[in-house]
């Protein structure tokens, strides 16, 4: 293995990151709140963020980082004291210094040291300190030879002195001095002293404990010790106190003494006022976790996906038995074995799906960032409001949803806003709202993103289209707005000329589909010129068992996704026509186009249309986005839980097919990717090839 | 096996002292805030405490006060990073016996636990 960089083992690499990660984020949420309160929960909960990125970088040896950190926390603190107030140049500063963070967070992730110059950045976060009146912590410069050792009493104190004297007591002077250098020398000091009083009693000391809390020192304890024991009683006690430079301790006579109305204090023990450092009110009972690997939990999944397997596979073996032995008793055993097996596995892969659910806020929680980063530049003012980022999904969702989402929201703020003055001209509100949502619905995740922007020109895009020559002109005609508006999601629409002349809509969003299609989800869009535009985005609850329904074609079995599907029909209760040479049903007022299995998946067709025996030709109307289309299938089998298995890379890209699952008789059946399926029998018809 | 309370936020801090405690033989508990460790040393009663300063929920001062009203012989070492000198300072004179400075170096942290527990 290479030498560490840094000073942090492979195993203890996740819970860095994820604590440096957790902070980090609280950082930027802070930072962005500040902009907008001086609220004290607030200014203390960047503090500690700070302070323990500081503390974490400092640990494994990150210098630049715990450099970074630690001015960033003096700029907290100064704002805690109430001595500097946030605004959004200091904003600016603080954010650009998360982004200095971050990546020395990956350089740590990484073994990795790059020559990052910081010093540029520290020379911007000490010019916010220095624009305020409030220099960074320093300790007092340290005066070497100051104080002789003769200690001023007053008149009490001296009869006191005296008094303990004839009681047996020997009186001490106890010189204590702190290392160059050392962290909290006040602290030490405080030590010393207090080590001091476990042998005696200390008559005077200078500076006082009210001081030492104030840090007033130069660096160095006078104590006065009413003591039974020696000095080298007081010597050990002072020996135990670390970093201390020098320690001397000689015998006190009072004579010699000159009283002076100098500050003479008694040795007050003061009580600490404990500080609250904010944060109050948290409760407690909060629940026991425990930290697990992702890798765990995905290796759980996968054998709950084995028992998912194994159930099927047991309840294909009990139709069998029944079919050999009728009711039996055995059987009815099995079959209520079965049953309750059933029951069980649901709810363990239920939990296991739980487990890996993960809040949406992690991923939310970079909006703010983002949005107020993007609408400073653009010069727009934009409100982003987030509801629902308590909304759970599957955490390999969360991994991939959020790159589609921050194009979404850049587009929405960038070119999707329009201009204070424009807005206000309007009628409008000058600040435009952006609401970020997310919640469970039937079984699916619903994120939308929605502006109260101008809204997307149907016509515009339709020009663009024709243009860029993914429509005809024809086409372009017999558009409803609605059709029109999805083209913002073609490939090609916007990846040569800029066209934020139709309100930029269509940058990149045919990536943000196919991204969001790759999940098993789905977007669309609703646009209304001058009001603004809503996305929606519905996601699978999890990837990893998918509820289909089971069809056949040719003894071939397909799965479909249940959450594609919204109804079954036979082929005998409809009539097929024809449009353009393209079969169609008309069902529920409206055309639906019928795709052929068979056809799609080029099976022989034997013997003309026949479909062999036992079929029952059914079509399985399926939706995606907008789009709904008929599948023709030899029979329906019904429903099933499958696991999805990846098929082998070797076998290249098929299309309509998105991945394999094993049968519980052990076949295989191939599950149907219903937007790749719709999308390359759309693109077939259109050149003339009849699907 | 001495029984040694480990109280920061920053779970990687926990890791990393429990290592190296359990290393020098030491039983270790964790509490992650101010308010556990009160909970955690009532019930485990440590030979000594390792705790920071900076932390949510109550923090290592106010914890530290707290212990010390029930078991004024409580042995309390604070952690703390730099730039926290009058909170060390408010933390030895509310009975903390000793701090060390994070990122601490080993030597030093046991260094101070043996002194500490004498």
């Amino acid at each position: 293995m290479a030498p560490q960089v840094f000073d942090i083992d492979a195993d203890e690499l996740g819970i860095f990151l994820d604590e440096v990660n957790e902070h980090l984020q609280a950082l930027e949420s802070g930072i962005l709140a500040l902009e907008e309160t001086t609220d004290p929960d607030t200014v203390n909960r960047v503090f500690r963020a700070a302070h323990t990125i500081k503390a974490l970088a400092g640990t494994v040896g990150h210098h630049k980082m715990q450099e970074l950190t630690h001015t960033m926390e003096t700029i907290f603190d100064a704002m805690r004291e109430e001595k500097l107030v946030s605004t959004p140049e200091i904003s600016d500063q603080l954010l650009a210094t998360l982004d200095y963070l971050q990546l020395f967070r990956d350089e740590i992730a990484n073994q990795e040291m790059s020559d990052t110059d910081i010093s540029e950045q520290l020379a911007g976060l000490r010019a916010i300190l220095s624009g305020d009146s409030s220099p960074p912590t320093q300790a007092a410069p340290s005066n070497g030879n100051a104080h002789p050792v003769a200690i001023a009493l007053d008149d009490a104190l001296k009869a006191r002195a005296k008094a303990m004297q004839a009681d047996g007591y020997s009186l001490f002077v106890a010189v204590a001095t702190t290392a160059p250098g050392s962290f909290a020398p006040a602290a030490r000091l405080t030590q010393a002293a207090i080590a001091v009083m476990d042998v005696g009693e200390v008559l005077y000391q200078q500076p006082s404990m009210d001081d030492l809390a104030n840090t007033k020192h130069d660096h160095k304890i006078e104590l006065l010790v009413a003591t039974k024991e020696g000095a080298s009683a007081i010597e050990k006690m002072l020996a135990d106190v670390m970093d201390l430079a020098s320690y001397n301790v000689a015998p006190f006579v009072l004579e010699t003494t000159t009283p002076k109305p100098e500050k003479p204090a008694l040795p007050k023990k003061t009580k600490a006022k404990p500080k609250t450092g904010g944060g109050h009110g948290v409760d407690l009972s909060a629940e026991k976790t425990v930290r697990i690997s992702v890798e765990r939990l995905d290796s759980l999944m996968n054998l709950v996906g084995e028992l998912v397997t194994d159930r099927n596979r047991l309840l294909q073996i009990e139709s069998s038995l029944l079919a050999i032995y009728g009711k039996a008793d055995v059987v009815n055993d099995l079959t209520e074995m079965n049953g309750h097996l059933g029951r069980v596995v649901d709810q363990l892969q239920e939990e296991v799906m739980r487990a890996r659910m993960l809040p949406i806020g992690s991923t939310f929680a970079k909006m703010p960032r983002l949005v107020r980063d993007v609408s400073r530049a653009a010069g727009k003012q934009v409100n982003l409001i987030i509801e629902g980022e308590d909304t759970k999904l599957d955490r390999s969702l969360i991994e991939f949803i959020g790159d589609p989402l921050i194009h979404l929201l850049r587009n929405a703020v960038d070119h999707g806003m329009e201009t204070p003055e424009e807005r206000e001209r309007l009628g409008k509100n000058p600040t435009g709202t952006v609401m970020l949502t997310a919640s469970h619905e039937e079984g699916h995740i619903v994120i939308t993103v929605k502006d109260d922007g101008p809204g997307i020109d149907p016509e515009k895009v339709k020009n663009a289209a024709v243009k860029r020559g993914l429509i005809s002109e024809d086409e372009a005609a017999q558009m409803d707005d609605e059709e029109a508006v999805d083209l913002i999601f073609r490939p090609n629409l916007s990846t040569a000329a800029k066209v934020t002349d139709i309100s930029g809509r269509g940058v990149g969003m045919d990536v943000v589909r196919s991204n969001i299609e790759r999940l098993s989800g789905s977007v669309v869009v609703e646009s209304k010129l001058g009001e603004g535009t809503t996305f929606r985005i519905t996601l699978p609850l999890t990837l990893a068992i998918v509820q289909t329904m089971l069809v056949s074609m040719h003894n071939i079995t397909y799965a479909i996704p249940l959450s594609t599907i919204i109804e079954s029909l036979y082929l005998s209760d409809v009539t097929i026509s024809n449009v353009k040479g393209n079969p169609v049903i008309h069902w529920r007022d409206s055309v639906l186009p019928l795709i052929d299995l068979r056809d799609f998946f080029t099976h022989p067709r034997m013997n003309g249309n026949h479909r062999g025996d036992n079929s029952r030709p059914a079509i399985v109307t399926v939706a995606w986005g907008k789009q709904r289309v008929g599948l023709v299938v030899d029979k329906i089998i019904g429903k099933q839980d499958i696991v999805v298995k990846s098929l082998n890379p070797i076998m290249g890209e098929l299309p309509g097919i998105s991945g394999g699952t094993i049968l519980g008789d052990g076949s295989i059946a191939l599950i149907i990717d219903i937007p790749g399926l719709i999308g390359a029998a759309m693109q077939a018809r259109k050149q003339g090839v009849t699907v | 096996m001495t029984k040694i309370l480990v109280v920061d936020d920053a779970k990687f801090m926990r890791v990393r002292l429990t290592k190296l405690l359990s290393g020098h033989g030491y039983e270790v508990v964790e509490a992650e805030n101010g308010e556990e460790a009160v909970q955690v040393y009532k019930a485990e009663r440590p030979a000594a405490v390792l705790m920071d300063i900076t932390m949510p929920q109550k923090t290592g001062i106010e914890a530290l006060t707290e212990i010390r009203g029930f078991d004024p012989q409580a042995k309390v070492i604070m952690l703390t990073a730099l730039g926290q000198e009058s909170m060390v300072v408010q933390a030895v004179q509310a009975g903390a016996r000793d701090y060390v400075v994070k990122p601490f170096d080993p030597d030093r942290v046991m260094l101070a636990l043996k002194k500490a527990l004498g």
